[in-house]
């Protein structure tokens, strides 16, 4: 299990406990569930790349407690 | 910030733990839990939770791997060896051991009792092995073994491969390449399964030889083209011939290898002493005996001695050919005019005969030359006119024209024309319809206008020539004197006439004609204006255009014609009209006779008018110089033009703007004596008609 920290910077910030195994697409249900936006309209980024739905997090060398940014489309 | 409830969530009414204290909502592991089921996706994998999950994971983790001490590594290699040493070490040792050495078998060979044992059994041995013998021979020898294997053997002896089986084979290798007593190991060549020639024998290393010589010489080839090429010499000193692209050969025919066959030793020995014998052969050739004494000096003369007279060559003067009826070649042509000689002149003696044959010779010795060097045209040319000649011999044979002939021969130019018309021929030969074609010679061909038989075998550029000046002095004659005696022209009108004349005619007519062409008798001016122009022709008051032309005397006539080429003609016109170029007309210009030119030059511009001669020459400047004059200077001139122009129009009598025929076409308005004009003074001033205006 590893816990990762969604900030959105306009008051949101979600800590979401989830597999390294997970898809970005499960990572955005859960943040959804969380937040309580629809999950397509969730946009993961970390710098210039945004990450797919279909690629699981430990493909994306997703930590625990890494800081990933939240943005809205 | 408190985090709010998502209630339009998809997960409907899924209670939301309320994360406060920071910013930051985060729910527990079993909330999780809760929403992944819900979303279908397996529950978290927690530590410590579930064993599996733990293993699972463990697996899943880095295992660090600490890198390798070299050292150690060198340090149990080390060890390592030195027990691989040791152990080898040991296995040596202990087969040496086994080994006995020398001091030890001394030791055992001191023993004299043990020595005399071994000598006595090997001893025991050595006999042994020679009885068996024995016996094994005498055993072959009652079977009859011994002489099989005898004969066998001088059988194989026989069977053996000998120097005589070589005889035959062909050695691909040139004769001098395989030293004499040496020995040259050699083998079959490779060849094709299919070829049915015999074997060849190689040797490798000769073969090596042979390739590296080729390559070198590839190696040396020059490129293909060789202009200045020398010429190649073969061994015996002959120069090769040059084949033409001869560095393609070895790839059309194949490579050719010097070989020769054994045992034909004599066909090569003599094969070598020919060429030998054809080496020295060519060296004797080439020796040539060249003596190094000098001839004596001599003292050069000044005159050639008899030997050099015999080689000195005169200037070789032009032969004259005489061509004769008896020089010539017989031919069946020959045989039918004689006979037809014969026929027409029957009555004929034969002394006149012969006397003619004279004059015709004489005639042909004078007439032209035949130069040794004629050109084939030339001599066809003569050819066609020696037969027109026989022809006209035929013709001849007149009693009349005989008569006339030996009677009068200074009047040769009427001589001709006496044939009878009915017998002439008409030869056309490809020259005499152009030149008919052309205009100039109305009669050429006919024998009329001839009057000298040698004439005919002239150039014929001469001839031309000629024939076109007799044409224009027949011309003039003809323009003097009316009757002129030509005959056989193309005109029928003419041909009648001359037809009706011929009967009448003889020596004496001939000689009258002669004189008229001198002394005409005044054609008389009343009869009309032909008579009338006829005699103005005759006193030169009206002249024809070819008059004008210069009348050669007869004697230079000649002259000109003996060398009458077309390049002279040329040069003497073109002489003539320069003269004429600066000497201006021969003639008086008759025409105009009062005429006395007016220089005067009038210069017109663009718009019609003369320009002044001023003007003139400032218009042609420009033109000269390519440009007018600038715009002021032009406005300036065209106002200046206008102001002249409307000064013409100006009447004398009235103003410029016209009052006075206003004024008049006023009163005649009004049809009265005055005008009145409107001002100040108003209707009671009256202005007198007589005064015109105020």
């Amino acid at each position: 299990m590893i816990e990762i920290t969604c900030n959105d910077r306009l008051g949101k910030k979600v800590r979401v406990k989830c597999n390294p195994d997970d898809t970005i697409g499960d990572l955005k249900k859960l943040i959804a569930a969380q937040t309580g936006t629809r999950w397509e309209k969730i946009v993961l980024k970390k710098w210039y790349t945004i990450y797919k739905d279909h690629i699981k997090l430990e493909d994306y060398e997703i930590h625990d407690g890494m800081n990933l940014e939240l943005y809205y489309q | 910030m408190s985090a709010r409830k998502g209630n339009h969530s998809n997960l409907g009414n899924v209670e939301r733990p309320i994360a406060n204290s920071t910013n930051d909502t985060s729910i527990s592991i079993e909330e999780t839990n809760r929403i992944r089921a819900e979303l279908g996706l397996k529950p978290l994998e927690v530590e410590g939770q579930n064993s599996n999950n733990v293993e699972a994971s463990s697996d899943k983790k880095d295992v660090h791997v600490p890198a390798e001490n070299l050292r150690e590594k060198k340090a149990t290699e080390e060890l390592r060896r030195k027990l691989d040493e040791r152990r080898e070490k040991r296995q040596i040792e202990q087969r040496l051991a086994q080994v006995r050495t020398l001091a030890y078998a001394t030791a055992d060979d001191d023993n004299a009792v043990s020595w005399v044992e071994k000598s006595r059994r090997i001893q025991k041995e050595k006999e042994e092995a020679k009885k068996r013998a024995k016996m094994l021979e005498e055993m072959d020898e009652a079977f009859g073994v011994g002489d099989i294997v005898s004969t066998e053997l001088i059988k194989q002896k026989a069977k053996a491969y000998t120097s005589r089986d070589l005889r035959g084979l062909k050695v691909e290798h040139d004769r001098e390449m395989i030293a004499e007593g040496k020995e040259v190991v050699l083998t079959l060549k490779d060849q094709s399964i299919l070829q049915e020639e015999g074997d060849v024998l190689v040797n490798v290393n000769l073969v090596d030889v042979e390739r590296y010589k080729k390559n070198n010489e590839i190696k040396k080839q020059r490129p293909g083209y060789q202009p200045y090429e020398e010429e190649e010499v073969n061994e015996l000193g002959l120069p090769k011939p040059k084949l033409l692209l001869a560095k393609y050969d070895t790839e059309i025919d194949g490579e050719k290898h010097d070989s020769f066959v054994l045992g034909k030793i004599g066909d090569e020995e003599a094969k070598i002493k020919s060429q030998k014998l054809m080496k020295e052969k060519l060296q004797l050739q080439q020796k040539k005996i060249e003596s190094l004494v000098s001839r004596p000096l001599q003292i050069a003369s000044e005159y050639y001695t008899a030997e050099e007279m015999v080689s000195f060559k005169k200037v070789k003067r032009r032969v004259k050919k005489v061509r004769s009826k008896g020089d010539r070649i017989l031919k069946a042509d020959d045989l039918i005019q004689e006979t037809q000689e014969e026929i027409t002149s029957s009555d004929l003696g034969s002394r006149s005969r012969k006397k003619k044959m004279v004059e015709e010779a004489t005639e042909d010795l004078s007439g032209f030359k035949i130069t040794v060097d004629e050109s084939l045209k030339e001599i066809r040319q003569a050819l066609l006119k020696a037969n027109k000649l026989k022809e006209r011999k035929v013709e001849q044979w007149d009693i009349n024209t005989i008569t006339r002939s030996i009677k009068r021969e200074p009047f040769e130019e009427t001589e001709g024309t006496e044939e009878d018309p009915l017998k002439s021929s008409i030869t056309l030969n490809a020259t005499a319809e152009f030149c008919r074609t052309l205009g100039d010679i109305p009669t050429y061909g006919m024998a009329g206008n001839r009057d000298e038989d040698e004439d005919e075998l002239m150039d014929f550029e001469r001839q031309l020539a000629e024939e076109r000046r007799r044409n224009q002095e027949k011309e003039e004659r003809k323009r003097e004197a009316e009757r002129l005696q030509e005959r056989g022209g193309w005109n029928v009108l003419e041909r009648e006439n001359e037809q009706g004349s011929d009967d009448s005619m003889d020596i004496d007519h001939n000689e009258k004609d002669n004189a008229t062409v001198i002394l005409d008798e005044e054609p008389d001016v009343g009869s009309g204006m032909a008579a009338a122009l006829k005699l103005a022709m005759s006193k030169g008051y009206l002249e024809k255009e070819e008059k004008k032309r210069i009348v050669i005397s007869k004697s230079a006539q000649e002259l000109q014609a003996q060398r009458y080429t077309i390049e002279d003609k040329a040069t003497e016109d073109d002489k003539y009209s320069r003269r004429n170029r600066f000497d201006g007309p021969v003639v008086e210009f008759k025409d105009k006779e009062g005429y006395k030119p007016l220089p005067k030059l009038e210069y017109i511009d663009d718009n019609g008018k003369a320009m002044s001669t001023k003007e003139a020459f400032r218009h042609l400047s420009h033109k000269f110089h390519g440009k007018g004059s600038g715009k002021l200077k032009s406005e300036k001139r065209a106002k200046k033009d206008e102001d002249k122009m409307l000064m013409n129009r100006m009447s004398s009598t009235d103003t410029p703007l016209n009052t006075l025929k206003k004024l008049q076409d006023k009163q005649k308005e009004l049809q009265s004596p005055y005008v009145v004009l409107s001002g100040k003074m108003a209707p009671t001033s009256i202005v007198k008609p007589g005064k015109g205006k105020k």
